[in-house]
C-alpha cells in the first residue's frame, strides 16, 4: 500500500513537471518572452525600435501574434498532411521540453547512470521531427529546404552532441565513479573551475556548442534551410495559420531550451551560487537571477552573430563545420577522455 | 549500472515527449483556425511562386546527401590525386591506374584475410 502511494505521488510530480514546471507552461511563457527579448535586441542592433505597442514595451507582442495565428485560416495544400505535421511538431516540442527534466531544477528528475544517452536521444528528435514535419506538404521549395536541413544535420548534430559530452565526461571522471549523469554534471560543476585544463576544454566546447546551436536554430549565417529570397521560405513555405503558429512556437522553444541547456552544462546554472527551489531563501533568489543573466548573455551572443553576418552557401557551411566546430569539439572530447 | 532504473528513466522521458505532443495536438484541434479552410479558388494548390512543378516529383533524393558529404570532405584528396596523376600524359595515367588497382587488390586480400 505504501508503495502504491509512493508511485501515485511520483506520477503526480511527473505530470506537474511535464505540464507546469519546467514543462509545457513554463517553457511556453519563457520561450515567448525570449522571442520578445530576441526581437527587441535584434531591432536595436539594426537601429529599429522592435515590438512596442502590445503590453509594456511590447512584451506581450509574441503572445498576441501566437493567438492571432491560432484564429487565422490554416490552409492545407493538396496532398498535404496537417495532423501528421502537427504530431511531428508536437514530438519536436516534447523532445525539447523533456530534456529539461534531466536538470536539477525539475521537481521530478530523470537521473540515473549514463542518463546522458537518453538526454542525447531526446535532443536529436527535435531536428528530425522538424525535417519530417516539413516533408508533410508537397512543395518544391519545402523539399529543397528539408534537403538542406538534412544535409546540415550531418554536421551540426555531431558537433552539438560532442560538445555537450565534454563537461559530462570531465565531471564524471573527476568524481571517480563513471556515472555520466546530466544532473550530476550541473551539481558538481565547481570541479571544472578547480582545474585549468578542465576549464579550457569546457570553454572550447562551449564555443562549439554555441555555433552548433546557431545552426540548429537556422539563425544567420546558417539560415540556409529557410533562405528568404532564394527558396521562398524553404521548410516554412506551406505553413500558415495554426501550423505557422506551432512552427514558430517550436522554434522559440528550441532556442530557449538550447540556450538554457548551455547555461546549465557549460556555465554551471546558478554557479557560484546554489539553487534549491524547494527551500526559498536569498541564495535561491540570487541563483535564479544569475541563471537569468547568463541566459540573456548567451542569447545576446546568438543574436549579435545573427545581426552581423550574411548567409553561408550550403557547401561553405558544411566545410566550415568540418573544419572548426566539429574538429574542435572532437579534440576537446578526446583530450577530456585522456586527461 | 542499474539497467532497471535506466529503463524507467527512458520510459518517463519518452512518456513526457508523447504527453507534450498530445497537448500540441489538442491545441491544434481546439484552435478556431484549424476548421476554417474553405476550398475555393486555387489556394489549396502548392505555393510555388509562379513556378510549375509536378507533385509526383516532390521528393528528397537521399543519395544526394551522402554524395554531397563525400564530395565536400574528400574534395581535397580528390584534387591532389587529379593534380598528381591527371597530366594528360599516358604514362601518368598508367601509373595512376596501376596504383589504384594495386590498392584495390591489397584491400581485397586484407578483407578476405579478415573474413
Amino acid at each position: 500500500m505504501i508503495l502504491d502511494v509512493q508511485a501515485f505521488i511520483d506520477i503526480l510530480w511527473f505530470l506537474v513537471a511535464v505540464v507546469v514546471f519546467p514543462g509545457f507552461l513554463f517553457t511556453f511563457l519563457a520561450a515567448l518572452l525570449n522571442q520578445w527579448y530576441t526581437r527587441k535586441v535584434f531591432a536595436r542592433m539594426q537601429n529599429r525600435i522592435g515590438p512596442k505597442y502590445v503590453g509594456l514595451s511590447g512584451v506581450l507582442q509574441p503572445f498576441y501574434d501566437f493567438l492571432k495565428l491560432l484564429s487565422k485560416e490554416s490552409i492545407t495544400p493538396k496532398f498535404g498532411r496537417s495532423r501528421l505535421y502537427v504530431l511531428f511538431i508536437g514530438i519536436g516540442i516534447g523532445s525539447c521540453i523533456s530534456t529539461l527534466l534531466f536538470l536539477p531544477i525539475s521537481p521530478f528528475r530523470i537521473q540515473s547512470s549514463f542518463d546522458v544517452i537518453i538526454f542525447i536521444y531526446l535532443g536529436l528528435w527535435s531536428s528530425v521531427a522538424f525535417a519530417i514535419a516539413g516533408l508533410m506538404f508537397p512543395n518544391m521549395f519545402s523539399s529543397i529546404g528539408v534537403s538542406r536541413l538534412l544535409m546540415l544535420m550531418f554536421v551540426f548534430e555531431p558537433a552539438w552532441v560532442i560538445s555537450l559530452l565534454t563537461p559530462v565526461v570531465l565531471v564524471s571522471k573527476s568524481s571517480g565513479v563513471l556515472s555520466f549523469s546530466v544532473a550530476e554534471t550541473v551539481e558538481r560543476f565547481s570541479v571544472i573551475w578547480s582545474n585549468p585544463i578542465y576549464l579550457v576544454l569546457t570553454l572550447v566546447s562551449f564555443a562549439a556548442a554555441l555555433v552548433s546551436l546557431q545552426c540548429r536554430l537556422g539563425l544567420q549565417p546558417f539560415d540556409i534551410f529557410e533562405a528568404d529570397s532564394e527558396i521562398l521560405a524553404g521548410v516554412f513555405t506551406e505553413f500558415s495559420g495554426v501550423k505557422l503558429a506551432l512552427a514558430s512556437l517550436f522554434h522559440d522553444i528550441e532556442m530557449f531550451v538550447g540556450a538554457f541547456l548551455i547555461v546549465f552544462l557549460f556555465l554551471g546554472g546558478a554557479f557560484p551560487f546554489s539553487l534549491n527551489l524547494a527551500q526559498f531563501s536569498i541564495d535561491t533568489l540570487v541563483g535564479i537571477l544569475v541563471i537569468v543573466v547568463k541566459f540573456l548573455l548567451v542569447v545576446l551572443v546568438l543574436v549579435a552573430v545573427k545581426a552581423s553576418s550574411a548567409r553561408y552557401r550550403i557547401d561553405q557551411a558544411v566545410s566550415f563545420f568540418f573544419k572548426y566546430p566539429l574538429l574542435i569539439a572532437l579534440a576537446a572530447l578526446i583530450i577530456a577522455t585522456i586527461v | 549500472m542499474d539497467l532497471t532504473l535506466t529503463l524507467y528513466q527512458t520510459l518517463y522521458a519518452s512518456g513526457a515527449m508523447l504527453l507534450i505532443a498530445l497537448i500540441v495536438l489538442l491545441i491544434y484541434s481546439k484552435s478556431p483556425g484549424s476548421k476554417k479552410q474553405q476550398d475555393e479558388g486555387d489556394k489549396n494548390e502548392a505555393y510555388l511562386g509562379g513556378e510549375e512543378h509536378p507533385y509526383d516529383q516532390e521528393s528528397v533524393g537521399s543519395t544526394n546527401f551522402f554524395w554531397s558529404i563525400v564530395n565536400q570532405s574528400l574534395k581535397n584528396v580528390y584534387k591532389k590525386i587529379i593534380d598528381r596523376f591527371h597530366t594528360y600524359a599516358l604514362d601518368s595515367w598508367l601509373l595512376y591506374m596501376s596504383v589504384w588497382l594495386a590498392f584495390l587488390i591489397i584491400l581485397l586480400i586484407i578483407l578476405v584475410g579478415i573474413l
